[in-house]
């Protein structure tokens, strides 16, 4: 068995290397060369290139200038704006479901074991590994109109009073947070794991009790592990298409399916580029938040 | 780790479980091979089918068995090339190589082609050019079925949109309303729609009961508001051809201001239609994405009536998955945009004459009968051919107009539509 | 995952509600399972009528159907294809350099191994429509390398990063052993290195395939209207298909892949692994 899943450390660099005739730094250069240039023109280029057309404008005489006109015409159309503002909305609702489902089931799997643990973990592991246009279909089934869970509901309980949030914002914030509560439990308890139990111990032998060992020891050192999980499900469901697109309502139209339907159905790709830059900008500070927590976590595991 | 090996046990043994029952699945879904009996002394024509399924089944299961025992000497070997990737175009393409090199072909006929392709195909002399004298039943084809051909094709089945309405459901509503009293067996002809304004009056006189589906998702939602454009001009499909689109709008991306400009001169007729009967709809303006979910609410029994395509509808009322009393209308005024199949025979077939005989075949009252029943098509012939038991039957969807609406004019009516009339909504 | 034996005396608590547990696993079942399970009985149905809880009607009818279904049949090919070619590719482009920041020293190394990230911080979609809009220009639109190159985006980070982990994991006197011994760099490579990273790098190609093979963004909105992968295939019919039955079937179907990576992601990877693919 290899220690593949050593969590995270860093490669530490080599130790021998005298058996190469190329210096080393050029060979590993070389070898990271294509997956870096793959980055660059398929993420940093795109991102880069519509950032500059969407600034700059032609003007009459040929030369080009910085223009904020798209921007301008995006924030003075009232359907864009509602939608952005929306797509804020379902996003910020998301990641609260998430955080507020998940932080449960990790703790309650960190400091639980045996079967049932067991079989909680996989409950919450499936979603993972359901492509997102399955777990949309059943979605649809099953919480829809005359759907599985309001004949359940009707049949047990002879509740009347569903309303489906198939079709609704609401549908879209239950697809979001079924897709994304794996990826929430499996950071969280990742980030629980690191909490040794002896220090936990220590803490309730000098008396403290044991909201007082969860606030002061188990929140402090969760704090990165919960600003990952925060800014990572922000970045996932602020930049999601499959649920949106099939659970939704027509109107407003999250940033996804109407980035989409810009492109395809208007055939206005530079104004889908416009959207999709806005939706770069708005995130800008979340991924700054997120690539920070990742990198100072890895820094100091180096060292 | 203990736990580990629990879990990991657990999810063998549902794998497990699931394999077997997928595998027994598949060996009951196993397809049997086709036979391929190439006797001699029989000429053999090659269809290439390039729809979906329900086609190719319908030739191998009726079209065929019908045509090789009419035309004793001839047998048709169906090919089907499906609807996704290229369908039928490489072996158009091939075909045409064949043209210039003087091979064999390979193919005698094109179930649905369009003669404009490949390119170069109408100047190479590729397609056999159809005319009364080699294709006799074309005298009977109709108007708008032969204004979709370029005298290159055949058209030869068409669909279109209809609107479909359970009538078990709207009767029990009529009489819980004591419109009609309650021993009553069947709805009276005043409470349905026969024209578009009788439509809208129907939508609001019954609320909640009635949906059509986001336009871009598919043709079901996209023609009923087409049909709305219509309306406000009227009627008048011709204002919406390819030409009329180049020659104001040219071709390439539409500025903001120009979809702005086309939903005011066009289309802003079709908005205060749609947005007047939005309270009236299915839980307020529940637009659902696609046919599939719009039809779900009809099975499910949660509204009367939607839109949909003929083939579809018809297909699925024969499976029996459409409530038993499902009824399909058409409307009488100007019906909804729908389109016609044509066939394309190539000049250097093998078979000329043979795949020319099928051609003729297909447009026989026969087999236009079989469109109709088969797979919910429409006859590319005048109804007054057909018997007159399917008249009767096919009564409220009968038409002899099937308007179009080209392409060029899509992307700013989708674009007016989410900007007009689906913000209106609050589903909170 | 890691539940040590020792349990905090404070949260000991936790563990003893029994019924904590279980409201959890009930409600976790509902949610997770219920769906899954609706569509299962889907796949087995003909008719299913308000309110019943069960099937008015079972049928396998369709199945026959569903895998005569050229569209279907077609779909698969292309997605075995184009998940093929990307994992090929995604391997060749990223293993190398996944040896390379595990084994060689280089000024901005750290630097560069975190770079990758950026894979994640951009709204995914916001992203492949900038991509898009350069494809466009490129005439790359519904073709296939348009769709494998958008795809080869979502591989990078678990390409790079979870075999980089396992390479640094080797322990290295067992090479240098095998050095000692006279034995070749590249036989050291072929069979003291790769047999003892084999396993996460299978996981990476498996996930990466797997990944590939479900992708639906990227695929539709590159790839329509001439490429149309499975996923594609299925939004259609999920969307534009009267018969239900269809996407039940394909979904049922679709699950054994997920059910069997699921047990390999369990057995070869521990999870933090792949939390770990996500930065943490």
């Amino acid at each position: 068995m290899t220690v593949a899943g050593s969590r995270g450390t860093l490669p530490e660099p080599a130790t021998y290397s005298g058996r190469f005739r190329i210096p080393q730094s050029v060979l590993g250069y070389a070898l990271i060369l294509l997956p870096l240039i793959v980055m660059g023109t398929l993420i940093l280029y795109p991102a880069f290139l519509s950032i500059t057309d969407t600034l700059t404008e032609r003007s009459p005489g040929g030369s080009l200038q910085v223009s904020l006109a798209d921007y301008v015409e995006f924030f003075n159309t009232p359907l864009a704006v509602r939608n952005l503002a929306f797509s804020l909305r379902i996003t910020a609702v998301t990641v609260a479901v998430l955080f507020l489902a998940g932080f449960p089931i990790s703790l309650y799997l960190r400091f639980t074991h045996g079967r049932l643990g067991n079989l909680i973990q996989m409950l919450a592991l499936f979603p993972l590994f359901v492509p997102g246009i399955i777990a949309a279909y059943a979605l649809i089934r099953f919480i829809g109109d005359n759907g599985w869970l309001e004949r359940f509901l009707h049949l047990l309980f002879g509740y009347e009073g569903f309303t489906s949030p198939y079709l609704r914002p609401a549908g879209i914030v239950v697809g979001l947070a079924w897709e994304g509560i794996s990826i929430t439990v499996l950071i969280l308890t990742a980030g629980l794991s690191q909490i040794p139990d002896s220090l936990l111990e220590t803490a309730t032998d000098v008396g403290a009790n044991r909201w007082q060992a969860f606030w002061r020891i188990t929140m402090p050192l969760m704090k990165r592990s919960v600003l990952i999980v925060l800014t990572l499900n922000f970045l996932t469901v602020f930049g999601s298409f499959t649920i949106p697109y099939l659970l939704g309502p027509a109107s407003p139209e999250m940033m996804g399916p109407y980035m989409r339907r810009t492109f395809y159905d208007a055939n206005l790709p530079s104004r889908a580029q416009v959207q999709a830059v806005i939706t770069f900008l708005i995130s800008a500070v979340i991924s700054l938040l997120y690539v920070r927590s990742v990198v100072s976590q890895k820094v100091e595991e180096e060292s | 780790m203990s736990q580990k090996k629990l879990s990991l046990g657990n999810a063998v043994r549902l794998a497990g479980i699931l394999l077997l029952v997928l595998m027994l699945c598949a060996a009951c879904a196993m397809p049997v091979p086709g036979q391929t009996a190439a006797e001699t002394e029989v000429s053999v024509i090659d269809v290439y089918i390039g729809s979906d399924t329900n086609i190719s089944d319908w030739w191998s299961n009726s079209i065929k068995p019908a045509f090789d025992q009419a035309h004793p000497g001839y047998e048709l070997n169906i090919i089907h090339t499906g609807s996704g990737g290229g369908g039928n175009g490489p072996i158009a393409d091939r075909a045409m190589a064949a043209l210039e090199t003087g091979d064999d072909p390979g193919s005698d006929y094109f179930e649905t082609f369009n003669p404009l392709q490949p390119i170069g195909a109408m100047e190479a002399g590729l397609w056999q050019e159809i005319t009364e004298d080699n294709v006799p039943n074309l005298a009977n084809v109709i108007e708008s079925a032969r204004r979709s051909s370029n005298g290159f094709d055949v058209p030869y089945r068409g669909s279109q949109v209809l609107l479909a309405y359970n009538a078990e459901r709207l009767l029990q509503i009529l009489k819980d309303r004591g419109e009609v009293g309650s021993d009553a067996t069947e709805v009276p002809s005043e409470f349905v729609p026969a024209t578009w304004p009788e439509l809208m009056e129907w939508i609001c006189a019954f609320p909640g009961e009635f949906i059509y589906p986001r336009p871009d998702t598919t043709g079901a939602g996209r023609e009923f508001v087409t049909r709305a454009v219509f309306q406000a001009n009227d009627l008048e499909p011709a204002r919406f051809s390819t030409q009329a689109y180049a020659e104001q709008y040219g071709a390439g991306e539409l500025t903001a201001e120009q979809i702005a400009e086309i939903n005011d001169k066009h289309f802003g007729g079709a908005w205060e239609q749609l947005n007047a009967i939005e309270p009236c709809l299915y839980d307020n303006g529940a637009y659902p994405s696609g046919s599939s979910a719009e039809t779900r609410l009809l099975v499910d029994d949660l509204v009367t009536m939607i839109t949909i395509w003929s083939d579809q509808a018809l297909q699925a009322k024969g499976l029996g998955l459409l409530p038993e009393q499902t009824k399909f209308i058409q409307l009488d005024d100007l019906p909804m945009v729908g389109g016609y199949a044509s066939s394309t025979i190539p000049t250097n077939a093998n078979d000329l004459e043979g795949a020319l005989l099928l051609a003729n075949y297909l447009l026989s009252a026969e087999m236009q009968e079989s469109v109709v029943r088969e797979i919910g098509g429409f006859p590319a012939i005048s109804w007054d051919l057909l018997p007159s038991e399917l008249q009767e039957d096919f009564n409220d969807v009968i038409t002899d107009t099937v308007p179009s609406f080209s392409s060029s004019w899509r992307a700013a009516m989708f674009d007016g539509w989410y900007t007009h009339v689906a913000p209106d909504v609050e589903r909170e | 995952m890691v539940r040590h034996g020792v349990v905090g005396r404070s949260l000991r608590l936790i563990a003893g509600w029994p019924w904590l547990g279980i409201c959890l696993f009930l409600l976790l079942a509902l949610v997770v399972m219920g769906p899954m399970l609706n569509v299962f009985l889907w796949a087995f149905t003909r008719n299913w009528a308000y309110p019943s809880l069960l099937p008015t009607v079972w049928s396998i009818e369709f199945w026959d159907d569903t895998f005569a279904r050229a569209d279907i049949l077609e779909g698969f090919i292309a997605s075995v294809w184009i998940s093929l070619i990307v994992t090929g590719l995604s391997a060749v482009i990223c293993l190398p350099a996944a040896y390379a920041f595990a084994r060689m020293q280089f000024p901005g190394r750290t630097f560069l191994l975190l770079s990758f990230l950026a894979t994640n911080a951009f709204p995914r979609f916001g992203l492949y429509i900038t991509i898009a809009v350069i494809f466009f220009r490129l005439r790359l639109i519904g073709t296939v390398p348009g769709v494998v190159l958008i795809q080869l985006v979502n591989t990078l980070l678990f390409m790079i990063w979870i075999p980089t982990a396992a390479f640094q994991g080797v322990d290295r006197a067992l090479e240098e052993a095998a050095l000692d011994v006279g034995a070749s760099p590249m036989r050291v490579f072929v069979q003291v290195t790769l047999p003892l990273v084999a396993p996460a790098l299978a996981a990476a190609l498996l996930l990466t395939f797997v990944g590939t093979f479900y992708e639906t963004q990227g695929a539709l909105l590159v790839g329509v209207p001439e490429v149309r992968t499975l996923p594609v295939v299925m939004i259609r019919l999920i969307n534009n298909q009267v018969v239900v039955q269809y996407g039940a079937i394909l979904s049922v179907a679709l699950w054994v892949p997920s059910l069997l990576l699921l047990i390999f992601a369990q057995r070869v990877l521990r999870g933090n692994t792949i939390a770990s693919g996500f930065g943490v």
